[in-house]
């Protein structure tokens, strides 16, 4: 009796783990930017400044936000100052660079068969390193005038590295998430629905047949498509015994020449692209119930308690 | 007991094979395309000609056909030396039956393989241009180029092959044969902050949901570079740092393997 029961029991754990990979779909699909896009932790993410608001300011108090106003007017007043003599240096730069730049393309040089390089090739490479050198410095100095503006804004605004942080910490909960649901889907793979397939379309036909410059070719395959051929032979060829010797010879070659037909056929497929190239789709069929994006911002408006109503009304837009 | 014992044991029977698959995935992905531009072989293309150099494929417009076979036959020669310094190094060398050892059969077997290759394509570049003298000179046939994109392609095909099997996976795809859709308006330049308006209870359509992915997508591209241009987000392994070191380990024309193996 044990013995019957634990076959049971053992039929039945074997058929729980098979079932999910045999019976859910291997692919999905999730519209990923959406889901980065409206991640509550996203809400006070400015995309201009790609920065976050700061959470502990209360933009509904109005003297709070007046401090802070007064706090970035006299910041601002400050980096006036510092971006002036920035832009100083950087007028600097380009002049110099701009001279260095001049010299080079009026430069027209013989080639000094002796030395076997061009002549003055020894000053264009260190005419060269300044200007490398001076693109560097020009650098430099945008990076600190974005970093003086920056400054500016840290009363309203999270800093950059921070803004970073928490978008990365985002991402990574995202993909923690996604994972898991790919796990429950029996081990489902889970596609940005961003990417097509690249259509790979010869870019000219050298040898001829062509389609469409070859009308005989087209209509072959209509005729190989209708014919009644392939396995057969002609009725008189099976009544007279002379002539049925050579019926399965015959067959053969009949089938033969079809086959070679239709593999020239299926060889001139690649010239089909063009006729479905704007498509580049993934899935041909199928797939309505492939895309989890609204089930896993379902998840993460539950983990984030958003309001039910705002989370209703973006979700009814997802498809 | 003995009934929860064989419960246990059955259990245990029946999540076996899961435990077994050690990546815990069914799928992978590469950069096909990353791939080939690092294989060696690659550094020979010459991007005005489309032909590899020193290979059978190369056009040569100013070369005489007599010095382009000395200074083949000189690289022959390094490559001659290059496998037998291979095999004096490793052949004998490479023993014991575990894991590593296998490994380290496999990497330099591969290897061999395709120092043998880079002396094939040198010595068929000789033999042609002997056969041809100056007619040689033309631009050869597209055909010739099939041995060095063959060598290439087998390559990649054998370091995926090894870590899909390795890793227990059913499949590795090819992320380099995606296109990514672009957006109708560039991203943040009508409304960049519109899931403000979202968040605010504002009216919202699909369109607006997609011009605020859009520009979302924009901005972290922008931050972080690393995490832009991946196809496959969740269920599938992503290969590509172990094949860029697997391939390299089997593809350089050196004579020593890395010292892991």
């Amino acid at each position: 009796m044990i013995r019957i029961q634990t076959l049971i029991i053992t039929v039945i754990l074997v058929f729980c783990q098979i079932m999910p990979s045999m019976a859910a779909p291997a692919m999905y699909f999730v519209d990923y930017k959406l889901l980065v896009a409206l991640h509550p932790k996203m809400g006070n993410f400015d995309m201009v400044l790609e920065r976050h608001l700061r959470s502990d300011i209360n933009f509904a108090d109005m003297d709070q936000l007046n401090r802070v106003n007064l706090q970035v007017a006299s910041l601002s007043i400050q980096a006036h100052q510092r971006v002036e003599t920035l832009m100083r240096d950087l007028d600097r730069v380009d002049l110099e660079l701009a001279k260095i730049e001049e010299k080079v393309t009026g430069q027209i040089s013989d080639f000094d068969n002796e030395r076997g390089q061009f002549q003055g090739d020894n000053t264009r490479r260190a005419q060269q390193t300044k200007i490398a050198q001076l693109q560097g410095q020009r650098r430099q100095i945008d990076d600190k005038i974005i970093q003086v503006w920056d400054e500016v804004l840290n009363p309203l605004y999270l800093s950059r590295a921070q803004s970073k942080q928490i978008t990365e910490g985002v991402l990574a909960e995202i993909d923690l998430m996604l994972e898991t649901m790919a796990r429950q889907l029996g081990g489902a793979v889970i596609m940005d629905s961003d990417y097509q397939a690249m259509p790979i379309i010869p870019e000219k036909v050298t040898s001829a047949p062509v389609v469409g410059a070859d009308p005989l070719s087209i209509r072959l395959y209509q005729s190989l498509l209708n014919s009644n051929l392939v396995g057969d032979v002609p009725d008189f060829y099976k009544r007279d015994p002379q002539l049925a010797q050579y019926a399965s010879a015959m067959r053969r070659d009949i089938e033969q020449s079809f086959d070679r037909n239709i593999a020239g056929q299926i060889s001139k497929s690649p010239l089909f692209g063009q006729v479905v190239r704007p498509r580049g789709r993934m899935v041909l069929a199928g797939g309505q119930n492939l895309d989890l994006t609204r089930q896993a911002l379902e998840q993460i408006f539950k983990k984030y308690a958003v309001r039910a109503d705002i989370a209703a009304r973006i979700l009814a837009l997802i498809k | 007991m003995k009934r929860i014992a064989s419960i246990l044991i059955l259990l245990l029977v029946s999540v076996w094979p899961a435990m077994a698959q050690n990546s815990g995935f069914q799928y992978g992905y590469v950069d096909g395309s990353r791939l080939i531009a690092m294989h060696p072989l690659m550094r020979q293309f010459d991007p005005q000609t489309r032909r590899f150099v020193n290979t059978v494929s190369q056009p040569l417009p100013s070369e005489d056909p007599s010095e382009f076979i000395a200074r083949l036959q000189k690289l022959l020669q390094e490559q001659k030396n290059l496998l037998a310094r291979l095999d004096a190094n490793y052949a004998d060398k490479i023993t014991g039956k575990g894991m590593a050892a296998r490994k380290a059969w496999w990497t330099f077997w591969k290897r061999r393989e395709s120092l043998r290759i880079y002396h094939n394509l040198i010595q068929e570049a000789i033999n042609q241009a002997a056969i041809q003298g100056n007619f040689y000179l033309n631009m050869p046939s597209d055909w010739t180029l099939m041995p060095v994109v063959m060598a290439i392609s087998a390559s990649i095909r054998d370091a995926c092959e090894y870590l899909r099997t390795s890793n227990g996976l059913n499949v590795v795809f090819d992320t380099s044969v995606f296109l990514q859709k672009q957006p109708e308006i560039a991203p943040g330049m009508l409304f960049p902050n519109r899931h403000w308006q979202i968040w605010g209870g504002g009216s919202i359509n699909g369109e607006m949901l997609q011009q605020t992915g859009w520009a979302m997508k924009d901005c972290v591209t922008r931050m972080l570079p690393d995490r832009s241009g991946r196809p496959y987000v969740a269920g599938a392994m992503d290969l590509n740092p172990l094949a860029v070191s697997l391939l390299e380990n089997i593809t350089l024309p050196s004579a020593d393997l890395p010292d892991e193996q």
